[in-house]
């Protein structure tokens, strides 16, 4: 017998009489304490209380030269296939920023699927590259405000029902998913609190409100 | 370094109160802060409310257990991981072993796993010549200390800043007054070579969603999705007991499980793990195996007042509040998980002979049961493997009278309060058979106030 079949045939006989126990539905539990209805504005609220910073801008374009002058700062960046398109919206070439390999620089833009309102969320999905979300120091993420959901469960929904670049089939999440909610931390150490363990220890989620359609170059 | 087994609980936890106090400083101090957010996090929701969700979700799963994980093990192939299952620990570290030898593994960066210390996970790598490094920051701290961990959210918590600040000293000659950013940095630094340079990521897994065969992580310094996301092959050794239905339901429980182990509304990183690397990603596992592990969880689930214990979400929050655990830490209950949801699934995975005395490890003071996030009967069940430990001859027979006693007073609210405290008190007075860890702390100081109260709230609640 394998040890698959003697494990379920185990389950099957410790259960045998026991009662079943319903699915209690949905989990509405959250309902009665979400922010007065607008979720950018609890998003910003929950991402900026877990210790992360939040810029907002109405246009791409606006967005994108902020973030180009911000980026000015570091000596090294790395960006996320998804985010590159983002980042030189409206851009010159002879403006485009030098890339390296995300383990070297000092911070890396990626472009988030969507946000969570409910628990301060940007969702991150592996066709921008996990590399460059996770080994730079600083992390600047582009987020359409259009694409910030109330509740977890809507984003993971939305999600699994987006046909994402590279991916042909709808109706599956991708190979994996990031919620980043704030910086690294830990307080491992004495319990205190310590930024920038491992991942990010400095992330800005840069709101793009228009959902106006993009001039983008390649 | 390994555990000893719960049958020394007695002699260690008074070694640990009289050798060692700094031990009990730190997990006080610690403990002091989880409470603290833990009640601030749950005042925010409607925790009642949520919790009977999450109860009500688990135990779902755990009835409907057979078809949840053949329907997980469809998912999981689809999306293109392997599916294994391990019925014991021998056949998980087998497993692991091929897994190994196949991919001609070097090199393994682990993220927290109880699941990985209740196997054995570090020993047996080693012994294969793969050379493992714990990566969560608590757990490197105790990995380079060769000790095991102490609490399931926070490995370390027994250990002090001069603890670490000599540690890192001795390890990477950082200066003996270094603060926690220096110290953190100079981890940071060893083990992002590690990461790069690792063939294997080995993790654990905080649900397994059937409906979409995905491994869910929660976690606040983001080595989990590095060891999940850099290196080529990815094994996450999961329990069966971790299986939820749903994807809807992991964001519920996620947030339920953030709030009650460190009050936070999300870990500050979740992952949500389908499979390996597909075409269109740019980087990301070539393998993810995924682990389905027994080891003593269906022996638990066929006990049929025990089995509510496999809801356990691992938060953390009954060790916290425990006046015991306080008292000593997890390192005398001698076994991977310690505090009152140890101390009721021991006697369910390792066979009550095995786990004793641990059941005898709390003074039921009910203060868990207020706090368990999945709503675990935690008193009760001690109860419980007491009184099979009464009628299999492994305890004193003046623990079985008190514990009548207690059974018939819980009929009647009027005295329950009295014979809790009887039965509080009797293990103190019977002489050579007390529990020196309770008579130790009951003597010299009064139990936090939730505890004191938590009975009796619980008996108003259901009167009135
Ligand atoms: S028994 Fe409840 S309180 Fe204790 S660790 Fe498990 S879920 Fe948390």
């Amino acid at each position: 017998m394998t040890a698959r079949s003697s494990i379920l045939d185990r389950v099957r006989i410790a259960l045998a009489n026991r009662e079943v126990v319903a699915h209690p539905g949905s989990f509405e539990g959250w309902r009665p304490f979400i922010h007065s209805g607008n979720p950018t504005e609890q998003f910003t609220e929950m991402f900026e209380a877990a210790g992360g910073e939040v810029v907002s801008f109405k246009t791409q374009v606006e967005a994108s030269l902020w973030v180009r002058g911000f980026l000015a700062d570091f000596n090294s960046l790395s960006v996320g296939e998804l985010a590159r398109g983002r980042l030189n919206e409206d851009a010159e070439p002879d403006e485009w920023i030098e890339e390296m390999d995300p383990s070297v620089v000092e911070a890396g833009v990626s472009l988030a699927f969507g946000a969570v309102a409910e628990t301060g969320s940007l969702i991150m999905t592996p066709q921008d590259g996990r590399r460059a979300q996770l080994l730079p120091p600083v992390h600047v993420v582009f987020v359409d405000q259009a694409k910030i959901y109330e509740t977890l469960s809507e984003g993971l929904v939305a999600l699994k029902n987006e046909v994402l670049p590279g991916d042909n089939e709808s109706g599956r999440l991708p190979s994996a998913v990031g919620l980043h909610s704030g910086p690294s931390k830990s307080a491992d150490i004495g319990q205190v609190l310590v930024k920038g363990v491992h991942g990010p220890g400095r992330v800005v989620a840069v709101i793009v409100e228009s959902a106006e359609p993009r001039t983008s170059k390649p | 370094m390994s555990f000893s087994g719960p049958k020394h609980y007695r002699a260690e936890s008074a070694k640990a109160l009289k050798d060692r106090p700094s031990v009990r400083a730190s997990v006080t101090s610690a403990t002091d802060t989880f409470n603290a957010n833990r009640s601030e996090a749950y005042s925010q929701i409607d925790s009642d409310l949520w919790r009977d969700w999450a109860r009500d979700v688990k135990s779902h799963a755990l009835t409907n257990l057979d078809q949840y994980l053949e329907q997980a093990e469809t998912q999981l192939l689809a999306n293109g991981a392997k599916v294994h299952w391990a019925e014991t620990a021998h056949d998980a570290l087998g497993l692991l072993e091929e897994i190994v030898r196949d991919h001609g593994i070097g090199t393994a960066v682990k993220a927290k796993s109880m699941l990985s210390e209740e196997l054995g996970i570090n020993e047996h790598l080693e012994h294969l010549g793969v050379h493992v490094r714990e990566t969560d920051l608590g757990e490197y701290i105790i990995q380079l200390i060769g000790e095991p961990p102490s609490h399931i959210v926070g490995p370390a918590i027994h250990r002090s800043l001069e603890d670490c600040q000599r540690l890192f000293h001795e390890t990477f000659g950082t200066p003996l007054d270094d603060g926690p950013d220096a110290l953190a940095a100079a981890a940071r630094e060893a083990l992002r070579e590690e990461f790069l340079a690792a063939d294997l990521g080995i993790s654990g897994g905080n649900f397994l969603v059937a409906e979409t065969g995905t491994v869910a992580l929660i976690e606040n310094e983001g080595n989990i999705r590095l060891s999940t996301s850099l290196p080529r092959v990815h094994i996450a050794l999961v329990g069966i007991e971790k299986i939820v239905p749903r994807l809807e339901d992991v964001s519920g429980l996620v947030q339920l499980t953030s709030r009650a182990a460190t009050g936070q509304p999300i870990g500050n990183f979740f992952s949500l793990i389908q499979g390996p690397k597909r075409d269109g990603d740019i980087d990301g596992p070539e393998e993810v195996h995924v682990i389905l592990v027994d080891n003593g969880r269906t022996r638990l689930l066929a006990d049929d007042k025990a089995w509510e214990a496999l809801r356990c979400v691992r938060c953390g929050a009954c060790l916290n509040i425990c006046p015991v655990y306080r008292q000593t830490g997890g390192h005398p209950y001698g076994w991977t998980y310690s505090g009152p949801i140890g101390a009721i699934i021991a006697p369910g995975m390792l066979g009550l002979e095995e786990a004793m005395p641990l059941p005898y490890a709390s003074s039921l003071c009910g203060a868990c049961v207020d706090e368990c996030p999945v709503r675990i009967p935690i008193p009760e069940l001690l109860l419980h493997w007491r009184e099979k430990a009464v009628e299999e001859g492994l305890t004193p027979s003046i623990e079985s009278a008190g514990l009548k006693a207690y059974t018939k007073a819980a009929e009647r609210p009027g005295i329950f309060r009295a014979a809790g405290a009887m039965l509080r008190h009797i293990p103190l007075d019977a002489g050579g058979r007390a529990l020196p860890i309770l008579s130790g702390w009951v003597k010299e100081r009064s139990a936090p106030e939730s505890s004191a109260k938590s009975f009796m709230q619980q008996w108003k609640e259901g009167i009135e």
